[in-house]
This record gives structure tokens, sequence and C-alpha cells, in this order.
């Protein structure tokens, strides 16, 4: 055991001890429910560790008891989305909160399970995070909520050290580069964030991370029974998080199929059975997620499975002003104000706290923006001159086209269809805003691109790695103090939004 | 070259302190406590010759102002008196006026007004109340039987007159912090992670950064075989 831990690079224990302070930090300082759907995550949480069921009854309320009482005595809802309300501050209100919540029972707890919006997600993440429930069961809610979001920041760990290996896959065995990758994913404000809270986004961030680091290991080193198992499992699990993996398969299959077309005077009958079992298990777990989502509205309405009626140049028409500018002749996309583009790939994937709503003066992410294409026309640049395994490209590139192709059709289909995302129609029924009147995207946020942030670190990693000798551990010193000091003015703009 | 990789990472996260320490310093907050009005219902009308106060809370000791926004519908509303009244003796520990004629439309969200009151010197639970001291009535879209939920912003608040640095009131922010958390949980947590977060994080990846530059994997060596 020591010799293993021995054998981890210090570097790695150095960062991962600082992100594990940090997860800690985003755990504690965010207060109760003030990010997006947490609400509904918890409520999932609680029914699958009370009643061993996933929600969705249809003859019970969404919410138990314990959780409306504990959500109106904290103000949670007045706060939600509100940049000028605060949370409940009184002691006072705190004090008469306990004693009304030591005066219920334990069935206060149990009768929530109506319909959720996050009934949809597969039941992985909340069985993972019913442990911390379970294991505070004896303390109030607040205890049992904060345990399940500490117990979530953990998978911070789990996506720095899956992009640190990630990055010695992709770039090379160079700590000080794999230092800057691990960093930028595990250190992102966003990822953060989302990671410390009660969202399964948290697992789904690890997982595809593991998958993108599996996925390139099996091309680089081959074709085995381990590589293979590994592989497979670290899908079925992103698959078993959220349906939106669904678009790692792609690349998974290409990493199998590249690596076995490598090994094909070598495959036996056991690299035969070893396909078989992948396939297997990777179509099990597609259709265990499948079985839970296709139980929502939402999500049957505007899956990739149900393409219907669905219209091409309407969806090339959405993403052309989703990204450029609408053209004279172009029908406007309803939902689709202000700059979305702008608004998904440099806002609410940075730095948007709260529901949202906790944010940067509009030049920071001015600076993140160019920060971001800096890094990614600067790493162009490195894999030209490096050079790269095509087969390696073709899978970076399938992931992010997949997941892409997959969030737009999705916002596609849901404008199609006239509907909201669960997010948006939350946030603008509890602060009653109409429809017309809401501003912001029916369903794309930044915070689903963040599976892709393991390649944004390896991204950076690889814009440094066009500096070298001295101006390299200059570039690498800056970075790691740039990503680190982004990280405390986050965390003070959530603690002073909330509190001051 | 460790060595310049360590100092380049020490001055640049110096430089993010002191960043952070002057945008504590210039970022002024004026606001002690807010009463969000509830859901449903319409405004509430105070007639005059009335009275109606919201609950009690816990006020440090420099609070010299209320904000709110009085609804008038158009008209030159009447004079309001603000009173702080101390919990549970009820006494009047600071009182303030609004003068007649102001006016504000049927919204919300208008232009709240702000009226002065003797510094409360005590601290300790008040209660706030608005006094209808005209003949005409107002409304007020406050806790105060509150009826109408605001969408955007504040009903009614306590504030200082003079806004405060951000630097100056950490404590109070983490007390304001520490409630509706785990039990255990306390302005010290915060304190605590303050120290980690501002002293512990920074040393440790200065400490990554060192070891990264210092072992065999540290220059362009290593390269993988995917990479051509």
């Amino acid at each position: 055991m020591r010799t293993r831990l021995g054998r981890v690079p210090r570097p790695l224990i150095g960062l991962l001890a600082a992100v594990g302070l940090l997860g800690i930090a985003w755990a504690l300082a965010v207060p109760p429910w003030q990010v997006p759907d947490e609400p509904s995550h918890e409520a999932y949480a609680q029914t699958l560790s009370e009643r061993f069921a996933v929600p969705g009854d249809p003859h019970r309320p969404r919410d138990s008891t314990e959780h409306r009482l504990a959500s109106r005595s904290a103000g949670a809802t007045r706060a939600t989305g509100a940049p000028a309300a605060k949370p409940e501050w009184s002691e006072a209100a705190y004090r008469r909160w306990r004693a009304l919540d030591g005066a219920i029972s334990r069935a206060a707890r149990r009768d929530g399970g109506g319909p959720n919006r996050a009934q949809a997600n597969p039941p992985l993440y909340y069985a993972y995070v019913a442990l911390a429930y379970r294991a505070a069961y004896r303390g109030d809610v607040f205890d049992r909520l904060y345990a399940m979001r500490l117990l979530s920041a953990a998978l911070l760990l789990v996506t720095t050290t899956a992009t640190w290996l990630l990055a010695g896959e992709l770039v090379g065995r160079c700590r000080p580069l794999q230092l800057v990758a691990a960093a930028t994913a595990g250190m992102q404000p966003m990822v953060a964030f989302i990671t410390a809270s009660v969202n399964p986004d948290a697992l789904l961030i690890a997982g595809s991370t593991l998958v993108l680091w599996l996925a390139a290991r099996t091309v680089n080193r081959g074709l085995t029974g381990a590589n293979a198992a590994c592989l497979t499992a670290a899908t079925a699990l992103a698959i078993a998080t959220k349906v939106v993996s669904y678009a790692l398969l792609p690349a998974v299959a290409l990493a199998l199929g590249v690596a076995a077309w490598r090994r094909r005077h070598g495959l036996g009958a056991r690299a035969v059975a070893v396909g078989v079992a992948v396939v297997g298990v990777i179509a099990l777990a597609a259709i265990g997620a499948l079985s839970v989502s296709t139980a929502d509205e939402t999500v049957r309405s505007a899956s990739l499975v149900s393409a219907d009626g669905a219209s091409i140049p309407g969806f090339a028409s959405y993403l052309w002003q989703f990204y450029l500018p609408r053209l004279p002749f172009q029908e406007p996309v309803r939902g689709l104000a202000g700059h979305p583009f702008f608004d998904t790939w440099v806002v609410t994937a940075w730095a948007a706290f709260g529901w949202h709503e906790v944010r940067f003066p509009g030049p920071v992410y001015l600076a993140l923006a160019a920060f971001s294409l800096g890094a990614v026309a600067l790493a162009a640049v490195a894999l030209r001159r490096r050079g790269i395994d095509p087969a390696l490209a073709g899978l970076c590139a399938l992931v992010v086209l997949a997941l892409l192709l997959a969030l737009h059709w999705t916002e596609f289909r849901i404008i199609e269809a006239g509907e909201e995302s669960g997010f948006s129609r939350g946030l603008r029924e509890l602060r009653r805003i109409p429809l017309d009147g809401f501003n912001g995207n029916p369903f794309m946020k930044g915070r689903y691109l963040l599976p892709l942030v393991p390649l944004a670190g390896v991204a950076v990693a690889l814009a440094a790695s066009l500096a070298t000798g001295r101006r390299r551990a200059l570039a690498v010193g800056v970075l790691l103090a740039v990503i680190v000091t982004l990280q405390l003015f986050s965390l003070g703009l959530v603690v002073a939004r909330f509190n001051a | 070259m460790r060595r310049r990789a360590l100092l380049a990472f020490s001055v640049a996260v110096l430089a993010g302190l002191a960043a952070a320490l002057v945008a504590a310093k210039l970022d002024q907050r004026d606001l002690v406590a807010a009463f969000p009005a509830r859901a449903g219902g319409t405004g509430s009308v105070i007639g005059p010759g009335e009275e109606a106060c919201e609950r009690p809370v816990h006020a440090p000791s420099n609070v010299n102002a209320v904000r709110f926004p009085p609804v008038t519908g158009h008209r030159p509303g009447p004079p309001i008196e603000v009173r702080l009244r101390a919990e549970p003796s009820g006494a009047i520990v600071a009182a303030g006026r609004l003068a007649p004629g102001h006016r504000a439309s049927g919204y919300p969200d208008r232009p709240a007004r702000t009226v002065r009151v003797a510094p409360v010197f005590r601290g300790g639970a008040i209660l706030v109340c608005l006094r209808n001291a005209g003949p005409g009535p107002f409304a007020v879209y406050a806790g105060i039987g509150q009826r109408r939920r605001l969408d955007h912003g504040v009903s009614l608040a306590i504030v200082r007159e003079r806004p405060v640095p951000l630097i100056e009131t950490p404590g109070e922010v983490f007390e304001r912090a520490a409630l509706f958390r785990p039990r255990w949980v306390g302005a010290w947590v915060f304190w605590c992670l303050l120290g980690a977060v501002g002293v512990i994080v920074p040393t440790l990846l200065g400490w990554a950064v060192h070891a990264a530059h210092r072992g065999p994997h540290d220059g362009d060596d290593g390269a993988p075989a995917a990479v051509r």
C-alpha cells in the first residue's frame, strides 16, 4: 500500500490536497438549495434514501414536509435567482426553525417523492450521495444536505486525477504540463461549484473524464482485457448517471475499434469474448438508463430517440443563430436572446453561481473569453508542431461533437415543442417572470459543457507546452496562480452575494 | 528552473491576493437585514394613524437607516414615521421620518426611499415599524401584513446610511453564513476556510509547482507513443 502511495507523483498529491480544501469550501459556502436544480436533486436523493424508490408518484408532493419547512425558514426560494434578495440572516428565525424541526416526526422526511424534474435521471448518482444521507441520518435536514454535498465534492478528486492521467496520455509524462491540465479541470470555478453541490453533473464530469482517459489509454497502449473492462465500466457509470452520456459512445467505440484494428492479427477467442462483454455491458447500461429516462415527458419529447417531425433546415438555422448573428432572411428562433454562444461558452461555463445570477462584472468574462480563445489557438499550434495520433484526435473530436450535437438537438427540440427546460421553467416560475420576458436560453447552459473540461485542461497544457525551459516554468507558475486567484474571487463573490 | 516557476507562482498569487483585498475594500455594503415580502395577495395598505411592524431582527449597533418602497399610486404620499422598537419591551430606540409628498407608482420595484433614523447604539433585537402620520393611506410591499411577493429586490431593509467596506465585516458575514448549515458549522469554520483558501491552498499549489519541476519528467521528455 505504502509503495503504491509512494508512486503517486508529489505534484498531484499537492494539487489534490488543494482541490479537496476548495471542494470543502464550496460545499459549505453556498447556502442551501442555491445551486441550479438542487432542490429537485436533493428531493430525489431523499426519496431514494427514505423510500428506496425513485420519485414520480403523482399522489405525492415533490418535497417532503421537512424540506419545505427548512426551505421556507432559510429563505431559499425568495433568494433564488434574485440578486438583491438574501436568504434568511436572522438568528431568531434560525432558532424558530430549530424548534419547529425538533417538533416534527421522522415521517416528515418520507412524505415527498412526487413528480420531480430530476426523475428522468438514472439513480446511480443519487445512490452515491444517499450514502452520505444515511451516514448523517441522525442529523437534521442541513446535516444531511451538506453531508451529501461533501461526498459529492470528493468527486473533484476523481476529475482532477483523471485529467492528470489523460494529460499524461495526450501530452506526455511531463509533470508541469500534467499539473496545469489537472489544475485547470479540478479548479475551474464552475466545476468546483457544481461538483460540490447535490447534482448528478458532479459524477457525470468525473465519469466522462475517466472515460476520456481510459479511451486514450486504450488507443495508446493497445487493447487488453483490463483496458477494455475499465473503459466499459467507466462508460456504464457515466450512462447510469445521466442520459447525455450516450454522447460518449461513439468515442468509446472508436477507441475500442482502433485498438482492436491495430491488434487484429493477435486477436483470439479471448479478445472476442472481451469485445462481446464490452458491448453487452454498454447495452445493458443504455437500456437501464433509457428505461428510467423515458418515464419523463420532457426527455421523451426532446431526446435523440424521438427525432420524428424534426426539421433539419430548422436545426441548421437554430445552430447558425446560436453561434452567429441572424441573417436577414432567417426566422428568429424563440428563446435565443442576447448572445447565446457567449452566454453558454463563457459566462455560464466559467463562472455564474447560485441560480446563475451571481456573476462577475462583464469585463471579467471578456478576459475569460480571450483566455479561452488564446488557449485553444495556442493548443492548435502546439498540436501542429508536435503532431498527434489521428485516432486520439478523432477520439477528442468525437466527444466534443457528439456532446454538442446532443445538447443542441435537445434544445432545438424543446424550442420546437414550445417547451422549456426544467431549469428555466423552475426559475421563471419562482421569480414570476413571464415567458416572453425571460432572458435565457430555453435549455443550454454552460454547466452542461463541463464534461469537456478535461479537454480544456489539456488544451491549456498544450498551450503552455509551446514555451520551453525557463519560459515554460514561468508560464506554469503564472497559470496556476491565475487559476487559484480566480477561485478566490469566485468564492468571495458567492459569500458576499448571499451574506453581505 | 523550479525556483523560477515557484517565484512566478508566488509573485502572481501575491498579486491576486492583493487584488482580492483591494476588491474587498472597494466593495461597500449597507444592508443589515432584509424583509422580502412573501408570496400571494396584494400589498399591505397602512391607513392614517396605523402602525405596522416587521418581525424582530438582530441588528448591530451601527444601524441608522431603513429603506423601503412606499406605494402611493402616483399621488403625493403621507408623512411616514419609521420607528425602531426594542424587542421585547417595545420601547422606541430610534426614529426617523419620511416627509410628505413622496410619490411612487404601484410597482414594487420602483425606487425605494431611505429614511435616516437616530443611530441605534445598543444593538440587539429590534422591530422595524412604519407609522402613517398623515391623512391618506400608503402601501408597502413588505412582510408587514404582507400579501404581495416581490419578483426582484428587497421590499424593506435595515441599512447603514454609510456603507461599510466588505473587508471590515467578515465576522458579521461569517455569522450569517453559519446559519442554516450543519450543526457543527459556526463562524469559526468560515474563518478556518478563509485561512485554508487564502494561505494553505496557495502553499500546497506552490509546493506542487516546485515538485513538478524537480522530477525526471519535468521537461519535454517522456512524450508518449501517441505523440508523433
